[in-house]
């Protein structure tokens, strides 16, 4: 089944994977094979990016380039920039950082929770069952919703997120594991019986309640499933340098937020290098840090909230070029690294950039702060849009274009109109 | 709350209308001529329309809207200043109508409502559950460790709507069970005893350890016991650390003798980075090598007198696989390196040669705490087999059965679902278990197994009442009634005596349940009351969410301030609660409990203890009431300066019951410029010249700007840091003076109906852990009015509530 030139082209470039062997997961992988593009990453910082330092003031090709972004100027070519996209229904506040991708918030939502499926989970049940793990959550913050409207948990932990990527369990703790699963497989198969017994009980008000955890049942039987499967498959082997350091230069790795961006970064790229996963998401947090930074006096969230001080601004557009610095190194890696097929990784990725967040200072949800990256969409300008009283063009649109691009046939997601095809294909 | 009900309202309405003939029009008229123009089809402020309030037709928020209009002209906040203003009289005649009339729809509600809404346990209380359900010692074991943090509604944790159950959650659960499972099924031999010593006179039995961490000089080696801790590098026995740490879980003593030696010495304070002046004091700590850095605690510190051999006898509760330390925790800060290289060549020349040996020249003329002799043994139990599991399978037989296995997992379920099961009801478990047996002929296993079932059934999980089988008839049963009252009061299941009280059918007497309470509240579990109620409904959870500056309040962390603060407003609060004194203290009160370093941070008179007590105020302190309080100052501050808006918004929720609406969503928000400003009152003054943020700050800022002398860790100042001058007067909307800080507390005090309003209905929510509903509003009305009458007296007013019908009926 595993196209030995494959194979050996990946031990070429110093990763050894064990490729799945289910027949199910390759015809999953070739109904997709006809998309553009493979992959997707998020990157989003919680409080945005200062407007008045990330957008350019010309649109079209030859925009200048704006403080924020000239750290991703040798990106130019790979690279979109958005003005005025936003979503229409969300308010203002700290929770319109979290809708970043799903574009509606919790509180008018509450009787259709499974509106709040955001863009990266829909992916992951698409494009990301065929890789181990169906999407990577990573960093602080958080942006995504399960189908069943649950914020999930992210990982800001490099060793974690390592460990969780390439260490295999010794045999007797997979044996154990082994166990486990399927032990907890029939537990489950006596609480659904049961629950569906107390749910005959209980008020109309109640049995929906009970619901949700009817679901929780079916979800994890199916990933216990998974996971049994995929436990019998070796992890790729990758040297630890990544989290530990170089031996030869004595260099020591800072694994402390935010000194951790880099090796996070270094942790995705792997992870998509060695198809781990198709669909990852990653948090810069909010929250009242001193960043570790020369020239920064007061906590990040105090910043954001500048008021257009300049000494305040100052101190935040050193947090926020960091963050564009740290972004740019990311997509200068993803482009030199090749993927299974020889194609460049930023080729195959497409890669957001951005937040729910518009303007932190107003704690604004207009106007959010968007750039795309690779994914073989047809990048290099700078584009805005008109703005129809608060609002301005829905940002699902471009999920929608983001979704075709891998291969999603949907043309519509959460408050879309229409697509953003004819900017970017 | 149902549509019947609602229609009932109207009906209320229409037939007061008809009793007065002006009245059918007067409320129409009334909203359209004086609210309607904010709060209908062209704008809705604070997302409230009332142009559709009529006709048979709309759903039953329509109720709550009306009652929130009566509120608001009960507090005559609406319409706002500047709008047109209903003659007095017309508000009197409305007010009239709104109050007969939803007190009868509230009747109408009461009978017909469903509300009974399933609440699964939250982290603290599953935790709680487990340790008293197997009599678990929880300091160490956290299965809930890695639970997702639950979600708050209305502020509270334990809100079923809120709580909601996911896949990830559910892993969780199963892998909680499979923990809790090992701990608490103990059918082995009591684990053999370890007695590991160092020093002194070794018996014969015991073993001679070597221990790790420690520096030996050459004369030490002949002389026994001459064991001493130059830094604060940890010492233990490194058997303890290689084997993976204690055989199993239960009691150990650690023993050891100290005495400091030459804590002046020749070496200056600052070279070694150590404080001369303070006892040497040593310190106990404990590790897993298995639970990594999270697991690291100390357990104990004791004072090292100088010259002189103390001995000292620990006892602690030690999981198996955890190892101890002994540290010196006041010692010289740095490496034993640093001294070599850095310091001792200053006062010693010759120490710059290795040959010389430098460590040789150190030892024996800095400052050192000796340990004379370490020991450690244990583990100790009352019983054997542990109660916990004893209670559930009680003498097992040799050989046991399957008829055993039933019977052992059936008293598990018993207590695990708070109420008798059926074996019937119960066979999947059994089932499941059973053929675990068969299969693996491992009796144990299939029993923990069982047992792993049984903590994953939704029964266990959630707090599930059955559906009414009358619906006139909507009370809850005996053990339903144990189990929220045990869940208000102690975040856990009921304890053996509630529970034999639900048996007997005796809870719905008042006398016993009134006694049960105050039993309940008398007991050290309802700590927990106190933790997750202040934690919830005074933000406390939220301090230490923003820490200031380490270089910028070095004291905040030398004194451990953020952790005294919390003690503060834990011990005030659980004063007012066990003493039963008014609930008003909690706005003001002549007392408070503080210990040195709090009252430093105070400026009070300063104290000699160490420890917690209670103290008097000065009437001039700015301490009294909660308002005085650090915990709350600071987590109402983001740990660099003070942010009135929280606070204002902290006291408008939380003391006055009168949240101001969010931003509204249909406005473009404002981007302040703020250049140019120099105070904070300045800069929220420019945010206020906004009329779309003026409506709702004009409430806030005046009470936020009101504790400015109070600064962002809650220290007094009388003037910014910039010398500039605090301003801290101002105004309510309804024109109320507020000279200061004391202002909002007057304010307070002289509407006590109002916060005992607040109070009420937050600890309404916290115990029943659902949204209070138009219908509960009896209820609380009631209660409240009761209060005067009964001194304000905080227990009684968790008796009302716990007495209150919406607590008994479903």
């Amino acid at each position: 089944m595993i196209n030995t030139s494959r194979r050996n082209f990946l031990r070429a470039i110093g990763v050894s994977i064990a490729l799945p062997a289910f027949d199910s997961l390759h015809a999953a992988d070739n109904t997709r094979s006809s998309a553009s593009a493979k992959r997707f990453v998020c990157v989003s910082p919680n409080y945005g990016m200062n407007p008045s330092g990330f957008f350019p003031e010309k649109t079209g090709a030859d925009y200048e380039t704006s403080t924020l972004l000239k750290p991703l100027e040798p990106h130019r070519a790979d690279l979109t920039i958005f003005t005025n996209l936003d979503h229409p229904g969300v308010g203002g506040g700290h929770g319109c950082s979290q809708t970043f991708l799903n574009g509606v918030e919790i509180k008018d939502v509450q009787d259709q929770p499974q509106r709040l499926h955001s863009l990266d989970q829909l992916l992951g049940e698409e494009i990301g069952q065929t890789t181990r793990f169906p999407s990577l959550l990573l960093g602080g913050g958080g942006v995504s919703w399960s189908r069943a409207g649950i914020k999930l948990p992210t990982n800001g932990d490099p060793v974690r997120v390592f460990t969780k990527l390439f260490l295999n369990d010794n045999p007797k703790l997979k044996q154990q594991t082994r166990n486990f699963l399927d032990e907890d497989a029939s537990i489950l198969d006596v609480v659904r019986q049961d629950a569906k017994r107390l749910n005959k009980r209980l008020a109309m008000a109640d049995q929906n309640k009970l619901d949700q955890f009817l679901t929780a049942i079916r979800e994890v039987e199916r990933k216990l499933k998974r996971q049994r499967d995929w436990l019998e498959i070796a992890k790729p082997r990758v040297s630890d340098k990544v989290i530990r350091g170089g031996d030869e230069d004595d260099t020591i790795v800072d694994l402390a937020y935010p000194y951790n961006t880099s090796v996070m970064y270094d942790l995705m790229v792997l992870a998509l290098q060695t198809n781990s996963t198709n669909v990852i998401c990653y948090g810069h947090p909010g929250g009242n840090r001193l960043f570790p930074f020369d020239g920064i006096t007061s906590g990040y969230h105090s910043l954001t909230h500048h008021g257009k001080r300049p000494d305040l601004l100052k101190e935040l557009t050193i947090i926020e070029t960091f963050y564009a610095e740290q972004f740019s190194r990311f997509l200068a890696k993803l482009k030199a690294t090749p993927d299974s097929y020889g194609q460049s990784l930023l080729e195959s990725t497409v890669v957001l950039f951005g937040s729910g967040m518009g303007n932190a200072s107003s704690h604004s949800s207009r106007n959010l702060p968007i750039a795309v990256a690779g994914g073989g969409l047809r990048h290099g300008n700078h584009h805005r849009f008109e703005r129809h009283g608060r609002d301005g063009r829905p940002l699902s649109d471009l999920f929608v274009t983001i979704l075709q691009q891998l291969g999603v046939e949907q043309d519509a997601f959460s408050t879309s109109v229409s697509n953003l095809n004819h900017l970017l294909t | 709350m149902n549509r019947l009900a609602l229609i009932l309202l109207f009906c209320a309405c229409a037939k007061l209308a008809q009793a007065d003939t002006r009245g059918g029009e007067l409320l129409q008229p009334f909203l359209k001529s004086y609210c309607v123009k904010c709060h209908g089809p062209d704008k809705q402020s604070g997302d409230r329309r009332f142009d559709r309030l009529s006709g048979a037709e709309n759903d039953f928020e329509d109720a709550e809207l009306l009652q929130e209009i009566l509120d608001q002209l009960n507090l005559a906040a609406m319409p706002p200043e500047g709008e047109l203003q209903p003659s007095p009289a017309k508000v009197k005649r409305v007010v009239g109508l709104l109050t007969s009339a939803l007190a009868k729809a509230r009747e109408a509600a009461r009978e017909h409502a469903g509300k009974v809404v399933m609440r699964r346990l939250n982290r603290a209380e599953y935790r709680n559950t487990i340790r008293d359900l197997f009599q678990l010692r929880m300091v160490d074991f956290d299965p809930t460790a890695t639970f997702p943090a639950d979600d708050s509604t209305e502020g509270f944790d334990n809100v079923g709507e809120g709580l909601v159950t996911s896949d990830y959650l559910l892993r969780n659960y199963l892998e909680a069970a499979r923990k809790v499972a090992d701990k608490a099924i103990l059918p082995g031999p009591r684990p053999p005893m370890i007695r590991y010593q160092t020093g002194g006179e070794a018996g014969a039995n015991t073993d001679r350890e070597v221990l790790s961490g420690v520096a030996v000089d050459k004369e030490g080696r002949k002389e026994a016991g001459r064991l001493f801790i130059k830094f604060r590098q940890p010492l233990g026995f490194s058997r303890l650390d290689k084997k993976r740490g204690v055989p199993g879980s239960g009691e150990y003593v650690i023993r050891f003798s100290a005495l400091a030696v030459r804590r002046k010495s020749r070496y200056k304070d600052e070279d070694l980075r150590y404080n001369s002046d303070e006892p040497m004091r040593l310190s106990i700590s404990i590790d897993s090598r298995e639970l990594g850095a999270t697991a690291h605690r100390i357990i104990g510190e004791y004072e090292i007198p100088d010259d002189k051999v103390v001995e000292v006898e620990h006892r602690a509760w030690l999981e198996k696989g955890f190892t101890f330390h002994v540290h010196w925790a006041n010692g010289p800060n740095g490496s034993f390196k640093r001294i070599l290289r850095k310091v001792l060549p200053k006062y010693n020349k010759d120490a710059l040669y290795p040959i010389r040996n430098p460590p040789e020249m150190y030892v024996g003329s800095g400052p050192e705490l000796h340990v004379r002799t370490l020991e450690i043994e244990g583990p100790f139990y009352d019983q054997w087999p542990p109660a916990g599991f004893a209670r559930y399978f009680p003498n097992p037989p040799k050989r046991p059965g399957e008829r055993y296995l039933d019977e052992s997992l059936l008293r598990v379920a018993t207590a695990a679902f708070r109420r008798p099961v059926s074996r019937e009801e119960m066979e999947p478990y059994l089932d499941l278990a059973k053929n675990y047996f068969t299969e693996r002929d491992d009796f144990w296993a299939a029993a923990k197994y069982g047992v792993r079932a049984i903590l994953t059934s939704p029964n266990f999980l959630y707090l599930a009442e059955t559906a009414p089988s009358d619906s006139r008839d909507r009370r809850v049963s005996d053990h339903e009634l144990a189990t929220r009252l045990s869940y208000f009061l102690w975040s856990s299941m009921p304890d053996d005596e509630l529970r034999a009280t639900a048996d007997r059918g005796a809870l719905c007497d008042p006398n016993v349940m009134r006694q049960q309470v105050l039993r309940m509240l008398s007991d050290p579990k309802s700590s927990a009351f106190t933790d997750n109620f202040t934690g919830q409904w005074l933000g406390l959870r939220k301090l230490g969410d923003m820490p200031p500056d380490p270089e910028k309040n070095q004291a905040y962390y030398e004194d451990r301030l953020e952790e005294a603060m919390r003690q503060e407003t834990r011990m005030f609060f659980a004063h007012v609660l066990n003493e039963n004194r008014s609930i008003l203290e909690f706005v003001d009160s002549d007392y408070t409990f503080l210990n040195a370093a709090l009252a430093r941070h105070y400026g009070i008179a300063t104290m000699k203890q160490e420890g917690f007590r209670k103290v008097p105020l000065m009437p001039n302190s700015h301490r009294g009431g909660l308002l005085g309080h650090g915990s709350i100052l600071t987590a109402t501050s983001n740990g660099v300066e003070t942010q009135p808006v929280n606070r204002g918004v902290w006291v408008l929720e939380n003391l006055l019951g009168a949240p101001p609406s969010p931003p509204p969503p249909d406005v473009d928000p404002i981007e302040p410029d703020t250049r140019g400003v120099a105070t904070i009152r300045q800069l929220m003054e420019k945010h206020r010249s906004n009329p779309t943020c003026y409506e709702c700050h004009r409430k806030i800022d005046p009470v936020g700007l009101s504790l400015e002398n109070y600064d962002h860790i809650g220290a007094w100042r009388d003037r910014y840091r910039k010398k500039l001058p605090i301003d801290s007067t101002g105004e309510l909307p309804d024109g109320t003076k507020i000279p200061g800080p004391g202002g909002i507390k007057r304010f307070l005090l002289d509407r006590p109906e109002q916060f005992t309003r607040c109070l009420t209905e937050k600890l309404f929510v916290y115990a029943l852990g659902r949204r209070l509903s138009f219908a509960d509003r009896g209820d609380i009305n009631q209660i409240v009015s009761a209060m005067p009458g009964r001194r304000y007296g905080f227990r009684e007013l968790i008796q009302q509530i716990i007495a209150s019908e919406a607590f008994h009926t479903k």
